[in-house]
């Protein structure tokens, strides 16, 4: 379904194309049968053909994107598997700006944890799909602010996009507008997927509560793929780990009866670790670290490898750079602006609340990226077009040379 | 102790806010010594409160950790933690809370005061005086045994249900939390040597496994699942020579594909190092093996091959908690080859270590 949909996409634009091709043609020869024909009338003419080709390049010009974009998918082929099937951890820190910080970090918290409840889906329910929120840790300040805390949205089918019945549906037809595309984008994604663009620094602009003046403060956002439990022990190899526990001192077992069970667990190689004691089960709570530290450990190697690999521009590809400003939400100008696709909305407090934030930029964001890996398609395909041309002449010089 | 209810009557007035309550009771407990003063109010005061199972105490943790600064905000601008921390102790909550204190003063374990705790994924069992109440490290003992249920699940040809039996079930942690995994695929039968154990057990698989039986009469239903029976390791037996009146009237298969216990394993020697706590409360057959630790343990190994008896070649495994000096002992006793392993038929296969590293499973395989 998907592929035949895909297919009679391009075949639609192949047929738009031979058809402005054949335009353009006719076009050309009444041209020049016009300027042949001479006289006032017939300068008219050409004045009016000439407009006529420039609508039909922009017309063409505008066709060739569309058949580019149709055959680069919106969601890079590479990490189709991660971004459609893996649940999310999201950790949430606040930055500078004091209790302000955490009170928005409080904020924003709430608002990914109702956009997630309701499943990625829109106010409408709309495109909704069955996920879970578990908080792992939390750590508040007295004014109700947060310092940090760490989530997971989990797909409860086991990580997926997991569509409604009216979302499959749509899969048979060609997207034929934007709102289309998202939808249908949207549709595809797990919760790592959806909430990948999330991670950055996020700014906000409001005048404090028992104040006059405008504070700007900043939170992180950190959104990392959340590894399925039969994953773990290859990422993790248990003689990378230490395990702490309250349990450490004296014999253990039968001769203790001890109710703390804090887990705190180490990856030794990289020194990240996550410490969990809101369970009672010890066991559980090692469970809970384990999730977070692999989460953690997997995205510092992939940001290693995508800071090895890509070049000095800031790149969305592989999720773009952790510590840069991604988005300002302005209340008193009642703004929300992401930075990286330019694209502002108004309505702060409605589109926190609403929790439709993610939903909303996600879209862009996808395509932001699909540009850029478009870019790197047709600088490869001049760099390789340059590479044929020398090799060409090269080929051309030497048989120049042998038939003399 | 009158003197105790006086200092609790004094400190914890009618009408204090839960904020003040948890600061003054943990003052309390610390300066009387009392171990995990912390844990202790956060527990006692969600369950006087009657909070929720989840996420009470988690709230008054929050609590304690705020500062009195979040006295002065407006009642609409607070939080629900916040609102938590300055809600007011009413006389039914503020006299349960001074009791439930006054045992943990006593140093009853908290477990005991409040009747139930979560162990691997039971969330809610319920503990009752004397039988154990699980510990942290026997969550890792189920694991290794549900690797093995797993792994065994794989290539099975059986048509019966796979049969673990629990040697020494206490309040019946162990065999239900492998049940709960794998309710379809495993029969448990368990064993203990308290009658108060029995019944805590069985009503404990009631609560937990009932949902997975088919049958109409949820009871015949987890029994096919679960069941526990009065009786030693030792008597566990169908040759008649050896029965006495522990052995329950029914005969029972002896084909068991897995056996697994927690058995009692402190040595003599380190019984009078355990804390009030321990000692006072939970029972001294539960915790105490012998001089050397390995009475109850001896016994098990004695009637493996009788319980695990059966035609297939497939491998029949016992694993076991045990205290830190015995993996070495056992190694030793049972060393694949020797003579005592072909007596008894039950050979010595490793030993694994716990969180804390110490040397605490292993694992017999009968030859």
């Amino acid at each position: 379904g998907k592929e035949l949909s895909s297919l009679s996409a391009v075949s639609y634009l192949c047929e738009r194309a031979a058809e402005i091709h054949a335009e353009r043609v006719s076009l050309l020869e009444l041209l020049a049968e016009t300027k042949s024909a001479g006289g006032e009338e017939a300068s008219e003419m050409e004045e009016e053909i000439k407009q006529e080709l420039v609508d039909l390049d922009e017309q063409s010009t505008a066709l060739s994107h569309k058949f580019l974009h149709s055959l680069v998918p919106l969601i890079n082929p590479d990490d189709l598997q991660d971004l459609t099937a893996l649940d999310a951890v999201i950790d949430i820190r606040a930055g500078t700006g004091g209790d302000e910080a955490c009170l928005f970090a409080a904020e924003l918290m709430a608002s990914y944890e109702a956009t997630a409840r309701a499943g990625g889906g829109d106010d409408s329910g709309y495109g909704a799909k069955s996920w879970e929120v578990e908080v792992l840790s939390v750590s508040r300040t007295d004014l109700g602010g947060i310092k940090e805390a760490s989530l997971v949205v989990s797909s409860s089918k086991g990580g997926g996009g997991g569509y409604n019945s009216f979302d499959s549906h749509q899969q048979e037809d060609i997207p034929q507008n934007d709102e289309e595309l998202t939808n249908h984008l949207l549709s595809q994604l797990g919760p790592y997927g959806f909430f990948r663009f999330e991670s950055g620094v996020h700014r906000v602009q409001r005048v404090p509560v028992n104040d006059v003046k405008m504070q700007t403060s900043a939170v992180s956002v950190a959104i990392m793929p959340s590894l399925p439990d039969h994953a773990l022990p290859t990422a993790l190899p248990p003689n990378e780990l230490k395990i702490d526990t309250m349990r450490a001192s004296g014999a253990g077992g039968q001769h203790v009866n001890t109710t703390e069970s804090a887990v705190r667990v180490t990856h030794i190689p990289t020194g990240i670790m996550a410490c969990i004691q809101d369970e009672r089960s010890q066991h559980k709570n090692k469970a809970k670290a384990l999730k977070l530290v692999a989460a953690r450990v997997y995205s510092h190697r992939k940001e290693q490898e995508t800071k090895d690999r890509s070049a000095i521009r800031s790149s969305l590809m592989g999720g773009g750079d952790r510590s840069e400003r991604i988005r300002t939400y302005n209340f008193p100008q009642d703004r929300i602006t992401d930075h990286r696709c330019k694209v502002s909305v108004s309505g702060v407090s409605s589109w926190l609340s609403g929790g439709g934030v993610v939903r909303n930029f996600a879209p862009y964001l996808y395509m932001m990226e699909r540009e850029e890996r478009v870019e790197k398609l047709e600088e490869e395909e001049i760099v390789n077009a340059k590479k044929q041309s020398r090799s060409g002449e090269k080929r051309k010089g030497s048989r120049t040379k042998s038939s003399h | 102790s009158p003197v105790i209810n006086e200092l609790l009557l004094q400190q914890i007035p009618p009408k204090i806010t839960v904020q003040h309550a948890l600061q003054k009771s943990l003052k309390i407990l610390e300066e009387k010594s009392i171990p995990e003063p912390e844990e202790s109010v956060l527990h006692l005061l969600s369950h006087a409160l009657n909070l929720s199972w989840e996420n009470g105490y988690r709230q008054l943790r929050e609590i304690l950790s705020l500062s009195v600064r979040s006295s002065t905000i407006s009642e609409n601008a607070m939080s629900p933690i916040q609102q938590l921390s300055n809600q007011c102790l009413s006389k039914d909550e503020r006299d349960a809370y001074i009791s439930l204190l006054e045992r943990r003063m006593q140093h009853e374990p908290l477990q005991y005061i409040i009747g139930k705790w979560d162990f691997h994924f039971l969330t809610g069992l319920k503990i009752k005086k004397p039988m154990l109440c699980p510990r942290p490290e026997t969550e890792e003992l189920v694991e290794l045994v549900l690797a093995e249920v797993g792994n065994l699940l794989r290539d099975w040809k059986e048509k019966r249900k796979m049969r673990i039996l629990d040697v020494g079930c206490g309040t019946g942690a162990i065999g239900i939390a492998i049940a709960n995994k794998y309710p379809a695929a495993v029969q448990v039968v368990a064993l203990d040597v308290l009658p108060e154990a029995v019944d805590l057990s069985n009503e404990n698989a009631e609560q937990f496994l009932s949902r997975y039986s088919a049958h109409g009469d949820s009871k015949l239903g987890v029994k096919s699942i679960y069941e526990a029976m009065l009786c030693s390791a030792t008597h566990f037996t169908n040759n008649t020579t050896n029965t006495s009146r522990d052995l329950s009237k029914k005969k029972c298969k002896m084909n068991f594909d897995i056996v697994v216990s927690n058995p009692p394993y402190i040595p003599l020697k380190d019984m009078i190092d355990l804390s009030s706590d321990v000692v006072e409360y939970e029972s001294y057959e539960a915790l105490c093996g012998g001089v050397d630790g390995l009475n109850v343990i001896r016994d098990i190994v004695h009637r493996l091959p009788e319980w695990t008896f059966s035609s297939s070649s497939r491998a029949k495994h016992c694993w076991m908690e045990v205290d830190e000096s015995h993996p070495r002992h056992l190694a030793r006793w049972l060393s694949p080859g020797s003579v005592e392993a072909r007596r008894c038929g039950v050979e010595y296969v490793e030993s694994y270590t716990d969180f804390c590293g110490r040397d605490r499973f292993v694992k017999l395989r009968v030859s």
